[in-house]
């Protein structure tokens, strides 16, 4: 019966840390991404910085547009991610305030991967647009 | 009995699998990936011969049970040989790979031989708790390759988005798998972990690399440095 325990709690744990580890992937890849001037504008981000707190109001600005290239699941993974995180930075936030920042700075990463994907799909849905406006002219 | 539900997830699963390579052919890089490939052949071959067994013989027979355990068994060393190939990919660049292939050997020669001692001393007991037990330490050792796998694309900043992508379904579907079996092995009558999660956690693997091979490019890449040391914005 132990030896079952044992591989269930590790099992559990690695199986965290692969989905884990997915979704850190996807937010620094979106980190290395530049915002257009027209998604700064249009969700009122200057500078580099995207608090975490943004993270609702992005994504409800993302679900405005028509999805891209399939990127629906994987903001579908950031959603649970952000949550993921803010739960671990609420139990964090007293005991281990190193482990708390890092969830901050993570989430932060989850904002700007919201606001990037907004950039694709409104540059995409400009895309259609432009050649719908030629096919009719 | 089996529901519409069960015969849907057996189709789509099978229709996955054959995708994978399908997909594999189509981009012409079969070899390049054979052994996940043949991995995928085996395991529709393994659907559809379930599926037989099944329609010929019952859900609860032995026949049925033998073959879906054995048939796993193999997968599950099949599946060493894909994790394998993509250390080779992970490698390639430090031209390691007589030491991965003597690697490899050796662990194949090792779980043979651990196998064929634990089957020796329970062949009165072949069926129902033992092939779970046995499946489980066999999904856990692919667990732990992966994990390690998984630790060199970390510390060699492989930037192969395929790559990562391929090992990253592998360790979600091993530890998905490890999980079941060890739920299983805990509480037999455990309804969800019996019939619920099985056929669902089977359908991640050839899921998650169909759209890989599909939607991802050979020269995609992207930076796991990053995930080292992330800066905050």
């Amino acid at each position: 019966m132990i030896l079952p325990a044992i591989i269930l709690v590790v099992a559990v744990a690695m199986l965290l840390q692969f989905l884990v580890f997915y979704c850190r992937l996807l937010v620094a890849a979106g980190r290395r991404v530049e915002l257009s001037e027209s998604v700064r504008k249009v969700t009122g981000i200057e500078g580099q910085t995207v608090s975490g707190e943004d993270f609702p109001r992005l994504r409800r600005l993302v679900e405005l547009c028509p999805q891209t290239d399939g990127d629906g699941y994987r903001l579908g993974a950031i959603r649970a991610y952000h949550a993921f995180l803010r739960v671990l930075e609420t139990l964090f936030g007293m005991v281990a305030p190193p482990a708390a920042a890092w969830a901050t700075s993570e989430r932060s990463g989850c904002a700007y991967y919201a606001a990037v994907t907004l950039d694709a799909r409104i540059a995409q849905t400009r895309r259609i647009l432009e050649s719908d406006s030629l096919t009719l002219s | 009995m089996l529901g519409p539900i069960d015969y849907l997830v057996w189709f789509l699963g099978f229709a996955l699998e054959i995708s994978v390579v399908v997909c594999s052919v189509a981009e012409g890089r079969f070899s390049r990936y054979l052994p996940l490939n043949l991995y995928m052949l085996g395991a529709a071959v393994a659907t559809a011969g379930d599926f037989y067994f099944v329609e010929h013989y019952g859900l609860t027979s032995l026949a049925y049970r033998y073959f879906y355990y054995y048939s796993e068994s193999l997968l599950i060393i099949l599946l060493y040989f894909s994790i394998f190939s993509l250390y080779q990919h992970v490698f390639a660049e430090m031209q390691a790979s007589k030491q991965i292939r003597a690697v490899s050997l050796i662990l194949l020669l090792g779980t043979a031989c651990v196998s064929f001692l634990i089957v020796r001393q329970s062949q009165d007991h072949l069926t129902g708790r033992f092939v779970v037990e046995l499946s489980q330490n066999l999904y856990f050792v692919g667990l732990v390759l992966t994990y390690v796998l998984w630790g060199a694309v970390m510390k060699l900043r492989v930037t192969r988005t395929r790559v990562i992508q391929l090992a990253l379904s592998l360790g979600v579907f091993f530890s998905a798998y490890s999980a079941t079996y060890a739920l299983r092995n805990l509480f037999p009558g455990f309804e969800i972990a019996q019939k619920i999660l099985p056929p669902l956690v089977a359908l991640w693997l050839p899921l998650t690399w169909a759209f890989t091979l599909w939607r991802v490019p050979e020269e995609a890449r992207l930076e796991t440095a990053r995930l080292a040391a992330t800066p905050a914005r």
